[in-house]
């Protein structure tokens, strides 16, 4: 069996295996880490394992090999603990859409039991994003964009230590998109790492301190933007290595 | 034509999942097989049912000597099954259909939309009726008598549109009820309120002029063509007649539907917005707690879930207090009536839990529990406290109630059994729904519909409910032995079962969780 890499980092993915039925990989010995302040863009192409590996970090898919460790505790073997620090934004904002917006802000707060600042973390948020008049309303009656806001407010409420988000760009309107790139900022500053995945390649290359391209299922390329794309821009590289 | 048949052909292939068994790259036919079997077996045991209950109709009307009231009846019984299972049809098929964006957008017209889904009502109707009146004919054959070629073929057309006014009446009240919810924010929780107001009210109804044992009174009630029926049956004038005004009822409501159809859909779509929100201080609560509240909210956020869930706790109410009415006439019978209810109360609290469904109603949604920081024990028990909310409490009323009309007609250990037993149906009930639901979780849906009426963990434990509710029968009713301890083995029986069952969720909950989800 491969020795586990030992790996430093807020997020540390070590040779993540999962397989579907048939035996066909979706993400084959993939290793990487996120530093605590570090943005990490996640890209790749359709059905390249984006998704299976991020859905694995956040334990809501299970996998067949490897670990992944967060702020030093196992996905695998504590997960309550690792999921504490964690905040998942995913690509299809399915919500409860039986509640209304404060309703599922609130939920996810006692969850993660906030306690102080929920108020004016919800405020700050809810105001930020543009929603705060539709918070009373049912799910329900939101849009896809209001839905994916309310999903980001809800996964930043209770200041996680680490922030997952599959495609969170889609939906969002070019000031909530303004927005979402100045809290991540923000949250870096703070010391929050961001493992992201998006195929909006310009945004990519704009915010993130490291990136790595994943295809069909293996880590292909990683790190800074300037360690791998050199003086090219991520697009070309990324075609360069769908060709390939 | 072809749109309609088209129309009519992708809500079939929806059915059952069969489509998706069809197309499977490996497993088909065992698939297929499976799905089969499921269809034969149901089929089967409506038939079997409708069989016995025409039996005890037959006989009935044979003491009487009123036989010409048999068939009649039967239909009645068809038609009050499909008014019950036609009902939700109003809303999440008719209007608010995942498809209606879809469909709207192409060159169909409303009115071919409609009627592709009004068809597809009458069809999975008539499927009811044929499931009746078929074994209402051989009893008639069995009990009564022969009957002639020409009453077979009388009684065929009336089969034929004996649907349709059930289906209308469903569609007219489901369209009043999505029409008056609209209205409101919370729609599904009106509707909810609306439907169980509906059944109380047929209730009442069914009731008004005959006594708790008259249920061929009820019946007659609650149908009010039953006379247009038996002459039907008898006189051929009389089948046209009732074949024509079904015919023009059913082309008179396709017409109100096709009318309201765009303007109802985008009242139903409309939202109530809350005016001036302004955020209140809120203080925390515990996970249980909010796991808990989220759970009482989806119940009351679909009428489906809320009425499959809650119709047996209503019926066994129901039941109890009819028992005690009859206890009050007949004081020296109570102990024995307290005995009946045993199987009743087996069958009523086990048959439906809403931990049955549960986790398959979290849907597409249920990431949102997996990647939470909840311990899966917590999230199981949050699940089961909501079955003990609405399942155990009405049953320690029951069993309260019962066991307080047993006094001065049982000895102290029957009571006591009895008030003891009856709560623990519910428990079980719970267990073995949610057991279910972990190894047959059925998480992919476009409407609640599927998983709360059609699941594999909700027809497994509706089986399990019923085998234990005959088991209880059989050993109440065919063992001679003494009745404290017939219910001390049901009592022992069911402690054993209840913490059996609850410590395999607890142990291997997380698990199948984990693989299965």
């Amino acid at each position: 069996m491969k020795e586990l890499i030992k790996q430093t980092g807020l997020l540390q993915i070590q040779n993540l295996k999962k397989s579907y039925q048939k035996g066909a990989l979706a993400v084959d010995d993939l290793s990487l880490s996120v530093d605590a302040g570090e943005i990490y863009g996640f890209v790749g192409h359709n059905g390249a394992g984006k998704s299976t590996t991020i859905k694995s970090i956040v334990g809501a898919l299970g996998f067949d090999g490897g670990d992944i460790i967060i702020d030093g505790k196992s996905i695998k073997n504590d997960p309550i603990n690792a999921k504490q620090v964690l905040a998942y934004v995913p690509d299809n904002p399915d919500i409860y859409e039986h509640l209304t917006g404060i309703q599922y802000i609130n939920f996810v707060c006692d969850i993660y039991g906030v306690d102080n600042e929920r108020n004016e973390r919800i405020e700050k948020f809810a105001t930020e994003f543009q929603i705060k008049e539709n918070l009373g309303d049912l799910i329900s009656s939101y849009s896809h964009g209001m839905k994916q806001k309310l999903v980001l407010i809800s996964a930043l409420v209770h200041n996680p230590k680490l922030l997952v988000l599959d495609e969170p760009f889609v939906g969002l309107d070019p000031v909530a998109s303004f927005r979402l790139k100045e809290i991540m900022k923000e949250l870096c500053k703070n010391g929050t790492a961001i493992f992201f995945s998006s195929h909006v390649l310009e945004v990519v290359e704009k915010l993130c301190d490291r990136v790595g391209i994943i295809k069909k299922g293996k880590l292909v390329v990683e790190g800074s933007m300037e360690e791998i794309a050199k003086d090219k821009s991520l697009e070309k590289l990324f075609l360069e290595i769908a060709d390939e | 034509m072809n749109k309609l048949l088209a129309l009519i052909k992708v809500q079939f292939l929806s059915l059952f999942g069969i489509n998706k068994i069809a197309n499977k790259k490996t497993g088909k036919s065992k698939g297929l097989l499976g799905v089969t079997a499921v269809a034969l077996f149901f089929g089967a045991l409506i038939f079997g049912i409708a069989y016995v209950y025409a039996l005890g109709f037959a006989e009935t009307y044979k003491l009487m000597g009123t036989t010409k009231l048999f068939l009649p009846s039967m239909f009645a019984l068809a038609s009050v099954i499909c008014l019950v299972f036609s009902f939700y049809s109003a809303s999440g098929n008719i209007y608010l259909s995942k498809d209606h964006d879809l469909l709207s957008a192409m060159p169909i017209k409303t009115n071919t939309i409609v009627l592709s889904k009004l068809v597809f009502s009458y069809l999975a109707d008539l499927v009811f009726v044929v499931l009746v009146i078929v074994p209402s004919i051989i009893v008639h054959f069995n009990v009564i008598g022969t009957l002639t070629t020409n009453t077979l073929i009388k009684v065929s057309l009336i089969s034929i549109f004996a649907p349709v006014f059930p289906m209308i009446v469903s569609m007219i009240l489901g369209t009043l009820f999505s029409f008056i919810s609209s209205k409101f924010k919370r729609k599904e929780l009106v509707q909810s309120l609306l439907y169980g107001v509906f059944f109380i009210v047929i209730y009442v109804v069914a009731m008004v002029g005959t006594d708790l044992t008259d249920q061929l009174g009820a019946i007659r009630n609650i149908y009010i063509l039953f006379n247009l029926v038996q002459d039907g049956i008898y006189q051929m004038e009389y089948t046209l007649i009732f074949c024509g005004i079904s015919l023009i009822a059913f082309v008179w409501s396709v017409y109100i539907v096709c009318i309201t159809y765009d303007k109802l859909n985008t009242l139903l779509k409309s939202v109530k917005r809350t005016k001036n929100f302004k955020l209140k201080t809120y203080t925390k609560n515990s996970q249980f707690k909010v796991l808990v509240q989220k759970e009482f909210r989806l119940l009351f956020s679909s009428a489906m879930y809320f009425m499959n869930t809650l119709t047996g706790s209503v019926i066994a109410v129901i039941g109890t207090v009819a028992i005690l009415i009859l206890s009050s006439t007949l004081p020296a019978l109570s102990a024995l009536f307290a005995l009946l209810m045993q199987a009743i109360y087996a069958f009523t609290f086990m048959i439906s839990p809403t931990t049955a469904v549960s986790i398959s109603v979290e849907g597409s949604s249920f990431y949102i529990m997996r990647s939470s920081p909840i311990p899966t024990k917590r999230l199981l028990n949050a699940k089961l406290f909501i079955n003990f909310l609405v399942g155990v409490i009405p049953a320690t009323i029951c069993g309260t109630a019962i066991s307080i009309s047993m006094i001065g007609t049982a000895n102290a250990p029957e009571i006591i059994l009895t008030f003891l037993t009856i709560p623990l149906y519910s428990i079980l009930g719970g267990n073995i729904g949610l057991l279910f639901n972990l190894l047959f979780p059925m998480m992919k849906w476009d409407n609640i519909q599927k998983p709360v009426k059609s699941s594999t963990s909700l027809l497994l434990t509706m089986l399990c409910g019923m085998a234990i509710a005959g088991g209880v029968f059989a050993l109440l009713y065919f063992v001679d032995i003494k009745v404290w301890i017939k219910l001390l083995i049901i009592f022992s029986v069911l402690v054993v079962l209840s913490l059996l069952t609850y410590n395999i969720i607890m142990k291997k909950g997380e698990k199948w969780l984990i693989e299965k989800t």
